[in-house]
């Protein structure tokens, strides 16, 4: 099996993959040496994790510039061997794939981590486990780089735990708070969830066609034969005959992959954790809840995309689209500034999914990257709005006034003018305004929607344009809800607190350098020039043609057959989809930006801003409890299980323990019989003996103790019996 | 009742009350002056029994001798200045309990012995009347029948006289 | 009659022996226990006094009653030497707290 590739090594792609794994340990050292010596180091050690981050975001620039549209790297070496049966040895591959995905990603990740940290750097100031937090995000980018670089499944689901590990560490940061605690908890659980199917993904494909490895795995169901209903594999590595797999089995395998994007991508139905995961530091919602390591279940799409069959891409498809538009519902009646663009993250990322289910391949991933970028602004932006507002709170002594709260905020356009500006681009990218680069992924996304619904609708059920219908709802709900938050906050007058100079750092600067150039550069790649020459078309951009389908999967779409090449036949043919898309795409922004304005208007007019209640009336109270799903998966999972754990306990409590109990106290009071008769029996009889000898002892030492009249005693006693002997005889 | 009888009663009392005023006391020097009252009343009834020559020496060694060393004894065993010297009692019980017993036992010997029957003893006639004193009698025998004891006894006496002289002196090598 | 009986006499002696016994047996004192042993002594000698008067022609009872006060005053001289140096090693002369010292 690590045979396989090794002919194909040059010593460029070697000292390639060399470097790649440069970039993935740096961070995992350095994090290591923060956490263990930060106390110790100048500064708590953020310098050193900055650097060792920005020194692997050059290597990644570096990997990225020789590996993008030049060629693919594998590299593997052998990991481990296990021995089944007497003869044949199976060995385990570790290794490095960089491809144009690969090292696109490798420097988003180093980039937003490097830009995060930066940040975090003012943000996380005076925090006394400051060397901590830097140790946690050098253990998450370790990771999330692991998951880029991974070759096999076996590995990437090893650190695909690891950033679900990290992500754990981070959000439950704060520990001292309970909700951080129960936050984490909950993601880890969920995550879990997810974990289970993917496991059983991987394995199913291992148990099939006996190997990790991603490439290997491609290559074996590219020579996949249909065959009505199964699909017959030839003879693969390590095996005797050809293997035939049904249908059915195939699409189970790649829903259960698909379980793990579930999961971590926070989609429908596990995506409640990622509202909860707000807890953690805002530039950690940035960094992992945001750009990255949300993305990884796209990412492991993109990767597996061979494996799902026609069927699993479309239950991805719908997936996506709910989670799209509920995302996005629940966003629309949200206050608080992170909970909004948290909801507005599962939207996005149900966008991506969708993407990925209707064969938008490429488009999936585009948003992915324009997402990362323009997201992770957002969160910044909001990192420093909270900033202010706590600073503000702590100069009034204010403990108890939700700072997150937007209905708090207002006219911050001209107390943080900066933080404004930056933030409009990105809010923009994200409504998908033209000009912007959320204009084009999600233009992207949504003409493939519709041309995939076109083609599958073929033959008469027009249901399958429910999913573009999805896509274009949420399209109107995301100007909505982001017009609604940028009004709120930078709009109008300051509600809470009156004097703009509490709120800014100082007279001259609204915020620390350090956290305003992290946001200002987020919002200029939040631009759509940097993606596409043209900003108004997704088909000339750079990224879309280098991680296009064809690219990447080096022209075999896998399991799904023929779908991609038709879709792109017919959106081919029918070429007014793009066109219409985007024009309908940004008038249902504008219709949503100019809702948002209304429901802001009207609220200014009803004075409704200052009381901060929970909604009241009936689709908003469902929208802001996000659709009560908390409360159904505590009512039907959670509650049930603890009742059948509250069950088993008593019956453990009042069945087994009671028989136990009662047999202890029968064998109590045997053991008491017993001892009863050892102590007074056998006992008795040994210390009868031992008194008894005890005695004669005694006497003898009586006798014998020294004194030489008591010897008198005796030898005269001895003498009178003798006397009496005589006498008697 | 003969004025002898009546003597040796009065002196035999003495004795036993002496003695059991040695016994009773703790103060040692009393109960030497205890001791020597009874070996006084012992000597009168040696000269009662016809026994003047054992009567002198028993003044002399025993009064003159042994209870001046037990005296002297008493004296240098002494730690103690300005007070009494103590002596306490024990097995006071075992101990009556064996003396009664074998005071039982002798006085039951002694009054149930009969001495007529025993060969040589002559009951009566037990004093010789003409004898006044029994030192020429001792003498001769002392340096004829007993020649032999009478050595042994002054070998045993330069002996005695020797190893308590030894046993007494100081150690200067200590 | 100028003749003392012979059982009064050996009663008298059979006394004083208890007596001497008593005092061996019971006090503390060293040379108060050598005091019991001379009165032993005594008795013994009064019981050969006694008995010398039935048989008068050796005289082997008086005289064997010196011996016995010479071998009497040879011991109590030894003994009173032994007495001086155990006193000057134990600083006491009770017998009990010398048998205590020399067990240590």
């Amino acid at each position: 099996m690590n045979q396989v590739a090794a002919p194909l090594l040059t010593p460029e792609q070697n000292s390639l993959a060399l470097w790649a794994l440069l970039v993935l340990v740096l961070p995992l050292i350095a994090g290591g040496l923060v956490l263990i010596f930060g106390k110790k180091l100048p500064r708590q050690g953020d310098w050193l994790a900055i650097a060792t981050t920005g020194l692997a975001f050059f290597l990644a620039l570096y990997l990225f510039f020789q590996v993008w549209e030049n060629k693919t790297v594998h590299v593997s070496w052998s990991w481990f061997q296990l021995a089944t049966g007497k003869t044949s040895i199976i060995s385990f591959t570790a290794g490095v794939y960089l491809d144009n995905l690969a090292v696109l990603m490798l420097v988003i990740v180093t980039f937003i981590s490097l830009l995060v940290q930066v940040f975090s750097v003012i943000y996380m100031h005076g925090e006394w486990r400051y060397h901590h937090y830097f140790g946690y995000l050098g253990i998450f980018t370790f990771s999330m780089l692991g998951i880029v670089l991974s070759d096999n499944l076996l590995l990437l689901f090893i650190f695909w735990e690891l950033v679900g590990f990290s992500s754990y560490l981070l959000i439950g940061f704060w520990y001292e708070k309970d909700a951080a605690v129960l936050a984490g908890k909950k993601a880890f659980l969920f995550n879990r969830v997810g974990d289970i199917g993917f496991l059983f993904g991987i394995f199913l494909l291992y148990t099939y066609l006996q190997t990790f490895d991603l490439t290997l795995l491609k290559n074996a169901i590219a020579t996949g034969v249909n065959q009505g209903g199964t699909f017959i594999f030839p003879v693969l590595t390590g095996q005797a005959d050809s293997v035939t797999l049904s249908y059915t089995l195939l699409t189970l395998a790649g829903l259960g992959i698909f379980c793990g994007c579930v999961g971590k991508s926070a989609q429908f139905p596990l995506q409640v954790w990622l509202p909860d995961a707000m807890e953690g530091p805002t530039p950690v919602s940035s960094l992992i809840h945001a750009a990255t390591m949300v993305a990884a279940g796209v990412y492991l799409l993109s990767r597996c995309f061979p494996f799902f069959t026609e069927d699993a891409l479309l239950v991805i498809a719908i997936i996506g689209a709910l989670t799209a538009l509920l995302g996005a519902l629940a966003a629309t009646a949200q206050y608080d500034i992170k909970k909004i663009l948290a909801f507005s993250t599962i939207s996005q990322l149900g966008y991506m999914v969708m993407g990925m289910g209707v064969g938008a391949h490429d488009a999936s991933l585009l948003h992915l990257v324009t997402h990362a970028f323009f997201k992770a602004s957002l969160f910044l932006n909001a990192g420093i709005v909270i900033h202010a507002m706590h600073h503000a709170a702590h100069e009034f002594s204010d403990e108890h006034s939700d700072v997150q709260d937007i209905r708090n905020m207002g006219g911050f356009r001209k107390i943080l003018p900066f933080t404004f500006y930056a933030y409009i681009p990105a809010a923009a990218a994200l409504v998908g305004l033209p000009l912007f680069s959320g204009f084009l992924s999600k233009d992207a996304i949504l003409t493939g929607a519709w041309a995939w619904a076109g083609l599958m609708s073929q033959n008469g059920n027009l249901l399958y344009y429910l999913i573009p219908v999805f896509g274009f709802g949420s399209v109107l709900l995301t100007g909505f809800y982001m017009a609604k938050h940028c009004f709120y906050i930078f709009f109008g007058e300051s509600k809470l607190y009156k004097e703009p100079e509490l709120l800014r750092e100082n007279k001259t600067a609204e915020a620390s350098g350090l956290l305003l150039v992290p946001v200002a550069i987020l919002a200029v790649l939040s631009l759509a020039f940097f993606f596409s020459l043209n900003p108004f078309s997704y088909a000339g951009s750079w990224v879309m043609q280098g991680v296009s389908w064809q690219k990447l999967l080096t022209g075999q779409p896998g399991l799904s057959g023929g779908l991609l090449p038709a879709i792109t036949t017919y959106l081919h043919d029918a070429s007014y989809i793009s066109l219409v898309t985007a024009i309908l795409s940004v008038l249902l922004a504008v219709v949503g930006i100019w809702l948002g304005w209304l429901s802001y208007k009207k609220a200014v007019t009803a004075g409704s801003l200052s009381t901060i209640t929970a909604p009241t009336s009936g689709f908003s109270r469902l929208a802001y409890y996000h659709f009560y799903l908390d409360a159904f998966y505590e009512k039907v999972i959670i509650n049930p299980f603890m009742r059948l754990s509250g069950g088993a306990a008593a019956f453990d409590k009042n069945f087994i323990d009671y028989s136990l109990n009662t047999f202890a106290k029968i064998m109590v009071v045997l053991a008491k019989l017993i001892g009863w008769v050892d102590r007074w029996l056998v006992d008795g009889t040994v210390h009868l003996l031992v008194k008894v000898a005890g005695l004669i002892g005694r006497l003898g030492r009586f006798m014998q103790n020294g004194k030489v009249q008591s010897y008198y005693i005796f030898s005269l006693l001895g003498l009178i019996l003798l006397f009496l002997y005589i006498l008697a005889f | 009742m003969s004025l002898v009888l009546i003597f040796f009663y009065v002196f035999g009392f003495l004795a036993i009350a002496s003695a059991a005023f040695m016994l009773a006391t703790k103060n040692v020097l009393y109960a030497a002056f205890g001791l020597l009252v009874t070996l006084l009343s012992l000597a009168a009834i040696f000269v009662l029994l016809f026994a003047d020559f054992v009567a002198i020496t028993q003044l002399m060694v025993y009064v003159g001798g042994v209870l001046v060393l037990i005296l002297f004894g008493v004296m240098l065993s002494n730690q103690v200045q300005g007070r009494a010297v103590q002596s306490e009692s024990v097995n006071g019980i075992s101990g009556a309990l064996v003396a009664g017993i074998l005071f039982g036992g002798l006085a039951y010997l002694i009054l149930s012995a009969d001495y007529l029957y025993l060969e040589g003893i002559n009951v009566a006639d037990a004093a010789p009347v003409n004898t006044k004193s029994s030192i020429i009698a001792i003498g001769i025998r002392l340096i004829t029948n007993f020649a032999l004891p009478f050595e042994v006894a002054s070998l045993i006496l330069l002996i005695a006289l020797m190893g308590a002289a030894y046993i007494s002196t100081e150690d200067k090598h200590e | 009659m100028n003749n003392i009986p012979l059982i009064p006499v050996l009663l008298l002696g059979a006394v004083l022996f208890c007596l001497g016994i008593l005092a061996v047996i019971t006090k503390r004192h060293a040379i108060v226990v050598l005091m019991g042993i001379e009165l032993i002594f005594n008795a013994a000698n009064l019981n050969l006094v006694a008995f010398n008067r039935h048989q008068p022609d050796l005289m082997q009872g008086q005289v064997f009653s010196v011996f016995v006060m010479v071998i009497a005053a040879a011991e109590s001289a030894v003994a009173l030497a032994i007495i001086l140096k155990v006193y000057s090693y134990f600083k006491t002369v009770n017998l009990d707290q010398i048998r205590h010292e020399s067990d240590v």
